[in-house]
């Protein structure tokens, strides 16, 4: 439980890509909002870091095509844990198969984001969903999915 | 004879020389008397005796001592008409000693008479020898003799005359029941004369020809009741008969309305060897006539229902295996019906391998168990041929429980045998097509595996390297263009467009295959909704060609909205991109509502541009996937984007087709179901 409610937004990614994780990181450099992002390449041993963490944070990012335990599988494991429903959980993967949309929202996604084909989209997006009040996004930027499309 | 003489015969009856020689034989020669009686009697072979001859001579000689004692005793005492009259009433009511009175003749009556007189003028010498006495005693005799004799005989006569009264009751007994008989069995006799030409005929035979009471009706005018058909038959059976002596023949005979069918058969009778009469009888056999043809209509039926059929039916002698086959049977077997004479043995012969066996296991217990068990037999036929068929049948049993009679019938069942062999084949064939089936089935469900595997691969790792590259290439762009020369920077320009149309062919390709894929839903969309929310994501490109748009009134119709929207955008696209070079483009769409084959409501769309065309001989080319007409350097394509509005189309049931001219632009036909389930 959180004891406290940091100013900073605490941001983790989870992908096994190298290049994402960079970009990721690198990204939140150029946004004007204050947050401490980490990153893990590992899927498997998410619920390991999050369980043993003392501060849990306030988005995880989850690609969705991982070697041993792929972003489904991470999604609903955190749903399933009392303690880390408050997580918003966001997809973002490269492939923006309706059906994945549709199952993730249904498993308690907060949002799906394809990953963006330039570093200012990739940029635009973070802002966009950080900033951000309630889940109802601009749909007109692309990457971006609402749940309501396909269920 | 009067019978006032008869009268004065026995009112004058009183005799004067007659008692006194009766009292003289009863008194001395009685005995003598008798015996000489009797013995004349046998002499002259009186006929009475033959009646007799079981009596001994010497009862005989008793009975008579007492008949004549009787007389004797009427004579002497002169009480002649007393014992004529006894005689008489004792003849009459069969009171005769030892003889019944049928017995007597009148040979008898005379003759005894004769014995009687001669045996009186032999002992007549012993009473008198005055030939005057004699004389008188021979008047008297000869007087009693008549008196008697006239009385048997007439006795005798009433006799005979009552006899002949019951025989004649007896015939005419026997004609009522003849007539009678006649009645009950609608027959009737006639006979014709033909030397007068009349004909007289029983009152049966008039009602049958319907003739009111004129009984020498002359046979042969009947004629011309007789069926006019049957006339000429009828005339010459009875010229034929005149030759042959008899006549038959059946007509039909209509006097009053009602035409019945007759029987007349005759004999001929001859004088001198002329014929001169026919003796015979006419019967009614209406009804028997028409059940004679009902039964050949029946007989007829059953002939032909066994010949649509292939039925034939047999009836075998178990005791001397002689058989009995209906034509069907001998035409199954190959033979002219009823050609030669079967027997089992001679029917064996025509069964193949051993099946003839088999037939007449099959026969023998049915002996056994009253019923021949149904099989089938391979038989070759008489004419070359081979035949299945079918045989089953029953046995008939007396009351003692031995078998009569087997019958049963036989089907040919070649043609059904033959279908059920060849259904058999198909059966086989068609699971064997099946197991392929199957195979195919798992085969093509391994390739959609495959296939699937393949979306995915470029759905997701074809973007990720692809996606690197635009990613990278747009930050040098972006973040470093200030110190590369404007060489590089043209290459990575270069670089960037092949990644981007890289990608917009992979998203091409997915958006394709996930048309059938993706779990859709069905709603009501507003075509002219879509087609707006079209220009507006295709804005920038629109103004940039200077497009215009026309449409009105478009239905809404029951379809997948996000798949309904590409198939505008795709259409759109198209008609930017094969642009008039010196044409604006211009979009004209509408639609009208029109009934399908099944009489439901389908939305026909026309959309028509004005843009380069094509020969219409690739019209249906340009729905194949990955076909391009142009070359790509002129116009970007990725030959997806019409493929993947027939697949739309027809993901909806429904279907789109185009015609189109080279510069002159297209006409799209696109039908649509308004109501979708």
């Amino acid at each position: 439980m959180r004891a406290f409610t940091p100013a900073a937004k605490r941001i983790l990614l989870v992908d096994d890509d190298i290049d994402d994780r960079e970009l990721f990181v690198e990204a939140f450099s150029f946004i004007d909002d204050p947050s401490i992002v980490s990153t893990l390449e590992a899927s498997d041993k998410l619920l390991d870091y999050l369980q043993s963490a003392d501060v849990l944070p306030d988005y995880v990012f989850l690609d969705l095509n991982m070697p041993r335990k792929s972003g489904k599988e991470c999604l609903k494991e955190i749903q399933q844990h009392e303690s880390l429903r408050n997580i918003r959980v966001i997809i973002y993967s490269t492939s923006i198969n309706p059906r994945d949309v549709a199952e993730t929202y249904q498993d308690g996604a907060y949002c799906f984001i394809q990953k963006p084909n330039s570093f200012s989209d990739l940029k635009n997006i973070l802002q966009k969903v950080l900033t951000s009040k309630a889940r109802s996004f601009s749909l007109n930027g692309g990457y971006i999915f609402a749940g309501s499309q396909n269920s | 004879m009067g019978k006032d003489d008869e009268k004065c015969l026995l009112s004058d009856c009183t005799f004067i020389h007659l008692p006194g020689y009766a009292e003289f034989i009863l008194t001395n020669r009685l005995e003598f008397f008798v015996r000489r009686i009797v013995e004349y009697s046998f002499e002259v072979d009186l006929p009475l005796l033959r009646h007799l001859s079981s009596v001994s001579r010497e009862e005989l000689v008793a009975i008579s001592m007492s008949s004549n004692r009787t007389l004797l005793e009427a004579l002497a005492n002169n009480e002649i008409p007393r014992y004529i009259n006894e005689s008489k009433e004792n003849w009459l009511a069969n009171m005769l000693p030892v003889i019944t009175r049928e017995q007597i003749l009148s040979d008898d009556i005379t003759l005894l008479s004769h014995i009687r007189r001669t045996i009186f003028l032999e002992v007549l010498a012993d009473y008198s020898m005055n030939p005057n006495e004699w004389s008188d005693i021979m008047k008297e005799l000869d007087r009693f003799t008549v008196m008697l004799d006239s009385t048997l005989i007439n006795t005798y006569l009433l006799l005979q005359q009552e006899r002949l009264e019951e025989v004649g009751r007896a015939l005419e007994g026997r004609e009522t029941q003849w007539l009678e008989a006649q009645a009950i069995g609608k027959i009737g006799s006639f006979e014709w004369d033909l030397v007068r030409n009349e004909s007289r005929n029983s009152p049966q035979c008039l009602a049958i020809f319907e003739i009111d009471d004129d009984e020498t009706y002359p046979l042969e005018k009947f004629i011309q009741y007789v069926h006019p058909d049957d006339r000429k038959k009828i005339e010459t059976a009875f010229v034929e008969s005149l030759i042959s002596g008899e006549c038959k023949c059946e007509f039909r005979y209509e006097k009053n309305g009602n035409e019945k069918f007759l029987l007349l058969s005759g004999m001929v009778g001859y004088d001198d060897k002329i014929p001169v009469r026919i003796v015979g009888t006419v019967s009614d056999i209406t009804e028997k006539q028409s059940i004679i043809q009902k039964l050949e209509a029946s007989e007829e039926l059953n002939k032909q229902a066994q010949a649509l059929t292939h039925i034939g039916n047999w009836s075998l002698d178990p005791a001397t295996g002689e058989m009995e086959w209906t034509d069907e049977l001998y035409r199954i077997f190959g033979m002219e019906p009823q050609s030669e004479k079967i027997t089992i043995d001679s029917v064996r012969p025509f069964f193949q391998s051993d099946h003839g066996r088999l037939m007449v296991t099959g026969l023998r217990y049915a002996l056994r168990s009253g019923r021949v068990p149904e099989s089938h037999f391979r038989i070759s036929r008489r004419d070359g041929g081979a035949k299945i068929i079918k045989g089953k049948g029953e046995v008939i049993f007396d009351k003692n429980g031995k078998a009569t009679r087997i019958s049963g019938t036989v089907q040919d069942v070649t043609n059904e045998f033959l279908l059920t062999e060849h259904l058999k084949d198909r059966e086989r064939y068609l699971d064997a097509l099946n197991r392929s089936l199957a195979q195919k089935n798992e085969q093509l469900t391994n390739k959609n595996k495959e296939l699937e595997s393949f979306n995915f691969i470029a759905s997701h790792d074809l973007q990720e390297p692809l996606r690197k590259i635009q990613i990278f290439s747009s930050r040098i762009l972006q973040e470093s263009a200030e110190g590369l020369g404007s060489d590089v920077l043209l290459n990575f320009e270069k670089i960037r467009n092949a990644a981007n149309r890289m990608q917009k062919l992979i998203d091409d390709f997915l958006a394709f295959s996930q048309t059938l894929n993706v779990p859709s839903i069905l709603e009501p969309v507003d075509l002219n909704a879509i087609l707006h929310d079209v220009q507006i994501d295709l804005l920038p490109r629109i103004a940039d060609k200077k497009a215009t748009f026309h449409f009105t009134n478009l239905p809404v119709i029951d379809a997948i909205r996000y798949q309904i929207k590409q198939l505008f955008i795709n259409l759109v696209s198209n008609s930017l991109k094969y642009a008039h070079p010196e044409k604006a483009p211009h979009i004209h769409i509408s639609a009208r509502k029109e009934k399908s084959q099944d009489q439901s409501d389908v939305a026909v769309i026309t959309y028509r541009d004005n843009g380069i065309g094509f020969e219409q001989k690739y019209a249906e080319k340009v729905f194949e996937l990955f076909q391009r007409l142009h070359n790509k350097n002129n116009y970007s394509g990725t030959g997806i984007g019409l493929p993947l509005c027939r697949r739309i189309c027809e993901n909806h049931n429904g279907s789109i087709t185009v015609i189109a001219e080279p510069m002159q632009g297209c006409t799209f036909t696109i039908i649509l179901p308004v109501k979708n389930s």
